[in-house]
């Protein structure tokens, strides 16, 4: 099988400015993830995690070095672009799922397709399918009020995946799941890297560690990678 | 069209505010309407006394720019008028104010006008006669008074109503329908009539109703009266009604004070619908910030929110466009008639629409400052 990268980044950092203080948020950082492989960012609270996966999802700009996705540098993107970018190339899962609230789960996937001018029958038809990959066709017309967290997650999925984006980044997707929601999630996230999709979670659940190709510790800003089996499994 | 249908879903979400919305627009828009049916209504009584004429053309003396104020002229106009090329007819008007005492006791004030009968150039007109006709305005003390006047003058205004006119007995042979004068209510009558009860001279008149032949143009007449004759001024009908309510406007306050209101309804109106709108786009804050992160372009955002502002707007208008229908239908009852032209309606919707997403303007700068990364906090 041959590797493809899919997101890279060259000795990327990234520091905030609040006020006086300074925080290096992300110290620099050099990792590739390749197509196919579904990555888990694992780390504890405020050590840069999703700092690092903004970088990848073209949500902000790098304060030094280059952050390339599908081998476009998007150091040199206009905000535009880079809206562009996000739309065509990443599929985003949020902690707190953010499906918009006013529309219903059919409408929330339908989306992304929507906002790339394509027409209501092919979005609907698209939106359908991907619903039906994560179990929620026949819940569509609910708002996201009327579903459980589980399901928003599912919905939200199905949101990030419709696009056939080259990248699903996920930051905390399990964090507000049951045990059961998040082993179905796993489960659906394990057999879409398998398709050939490209999925990166940030997390500190070590529940998900059995399902990754690869893991990246952070710890106060640094990223390194760590073998699988340095995690005891339980 | 995603947007259209995504803008009904978040204006449906938040029902309160959007209900505030809606409200904010329809009471600005009622607002207006009502303040320009209003002025509608006072600028046509200003002109009732041309609208009720017969006249193409009216001849006045040349200092006089308000028809309900018209100056003295000599009798000896009147033929030197009817001997101007292209002039058709020429009859004389007499206008007098009166002091008029009714049977109960109480008394008012009448604008009598008086013309020569049989045609009565002058008014009333056919049309606007809901009891007797003109026929009746040539018996012995015969006046008109208007139907919505009775309220004014001694409680009826009934053919057969006695009463008297600076001390000289009158009495109502003909009511007529909405005929109403601007200071004073109209009391039509012969021109002898008018007269006596005004104590005018028999030397004097007060303007010329002048009708032209069919192969002049009114503006012909109007230049050869004009051209020919000194002391007088021939106006088109139009023109007078325009210079009369120009010149009533703007020596009272009417004009100022329904400016004022309006100003005031446009910006309360404004200020409402923004900030209920900044609000509303407050709650949802999130989910702008959402279809941001997944990678909805600010221009996306620029419309959802004009969009919604734009419904609101339509929606408000409606609903505020068939209050005033039944306000104007309301009020009709009591004499208070106006119509809004098809081109004020337009010009009202066009200002609401704009002051609706003008106003969004508030919540807009609000959800652009709002950074997509800001989704994983
Ligand atoms: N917009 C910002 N402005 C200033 N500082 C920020 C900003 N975003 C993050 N930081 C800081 O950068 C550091 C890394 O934050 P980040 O959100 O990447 O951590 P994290 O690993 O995702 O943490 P958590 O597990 O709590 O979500 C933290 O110290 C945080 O306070
Ligand atoms: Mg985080």
């Amino acid at each position: 099988m041959t590797i493809t990268p899919i997101a890279e980044t060259k000795n990327a950092s990234k520091t905030y400015k609040s006020g006086d203080t300074v925080i290096l948020a992300l110290k620099t950082t050099s990792i590739t993830i390749n197509k196919g492989e579904l990555v888990l960012l694992l780390g504890p609270s405020g050590s840069g995690k999703t700092t690092l996966l903004s970088l990848l999802g073209c949500v902000i700009y790098a304060s030094e070095g280059e952050v390339f996705l599908s081998n476009q540098s998007i150091n040199e993107l206009t905000d535009k672009e880079l809206c562009d970018m996000r739309l065509r190339e990443i599929g985003f899962v949020f902690q707190n799922y953010n499906l918009v609230s006013p529309l219903s789960a059919l409408e929330n996937v339908m989306l992304p397709l929507q906002l790339r001018g394509k027409g209501r029958g092919e979005s609907r038809e698209q939106a359908i399918e991907a619903l039906t990959l994560v179990g929620m066709e026949d819940r569509m017309r609910n708002t996201p009020r009327k579903l459980s967290g589980g399901q928003q997650q599912r919905v939200a999925i199905a949101r990030a995946l419709v696009n056939n984006p080259s990248l699903i980044l996920c930051d905390e997707p399990t964090a507000s799941l049951d045990p059961k929601s998040v082993v179905y999630i796993m489960d659906r996230f394990r057999k879409l890297a398998y398709d050939g999709r490209t999925i990166v979670i940030v997390t500190h659940d070590m529940r998900l560690v059995p399902y990754a190709d690869r893991i990246y510790e952070v710890d106060n800003g640094n990223v390194k990678k760590t073998d699988k089996s340095n995690f005891q499994i339980n | 069209m995603f947007i259209l249908s995504t803008a009904i879903r978040f204006i449906r979400f938040d029902k309160a505010k959007s209900i505030g919305v809606t409200i904010g627009i329809i009471i600005s828009t009622f607002l207006i309407g009502q303040q320009l049916g209003i002025l509608n209504f006072l600028t046509g009584l200003m002109v009732t006394t041309a609208k009720n004429s017969n006249a193409q053309i009216w001849v006045i003396d040349e200092s006089s720019t308000d028809i309900n104020q018209l100056g003295r002229l000599d009798i000896r106009k009147l033929n030197e008028v009817r001997s101007i090329v292209g002039v058709k007819e020429a009859h004389p008007i007499v206008l007098a104010g009166g002091s008029a005492t009714y049977p109960s006791g109480s008394t008012a004030s009448l604008l009598l006008i008086g013309s020569e009968g049989p045609n009565f150039p002058a008014g009333p007109k056919m049309e606007n006669i809901k009891q007797g006709n003109q026929a009746d305005l040539q018996q012995d003390l015969a006046i008109s008074s208007d139907f919505f006047d009775s309220e004014t003058l001694g409680g009826t205004t009934e053919p057969g109503t006695p009463l008297e006119i600076n001390g000289k007995q009158a009495k109502i042979t003909v009511q007529t329908n909405g005929v109403r004068g601007f200071g004073a209510p109209i009391a039509y009558t012969t021109i002898e009539r008018a007269r006596f009860y005004g104590n005018i001279p028999s030397t004097s008149i007060n303007g010329i109703l002048v009708n032209v032949t069919n192969d002049f143009t009114v503006k012909q007449v109007v230049d050869n009266i004009n051209g020919t004759l000194s002391g007088v001024r021939a106006w088109p009908v139009e023109d007078l009604k325009e210079s009369t309510i120009s010149t009533v406007l703007s020596s009272s306050g009417i004009a100022v004070s329904t400016g004022s209101l309006i100003v005031f309804a446009l910006i309360s109106g404004f200020f409402i619908i923004g900030l209920t709108l900044y609000s509303s786009a407050l709650d949802r804050l999130r989910d702008y910030g959402t279809l941001k992160a997944i990678g909805a372009k600010n221009s996306h955002i620029r419309k959802l929110i004009l969009t919604q502002a734009f419904l609101f707007a339509v929606v408000g208008f409606v609903i505020a466009f068939i209050l005033l229908e039944l306000f104007r239908k309301g009020v009709a009852n009591t004499g208070l008639i106006f119509t809004l032209s098809p081109l004020t309606v337009l010009g009202m919707f066009a200002v609401i629409i704009a002051i609706s997403m003008g106003s969004s303007a508030f919540a807009l700068k609000r959800i652009k400052g709002v950074e997509p990364a800001s989704v994983f906090r």
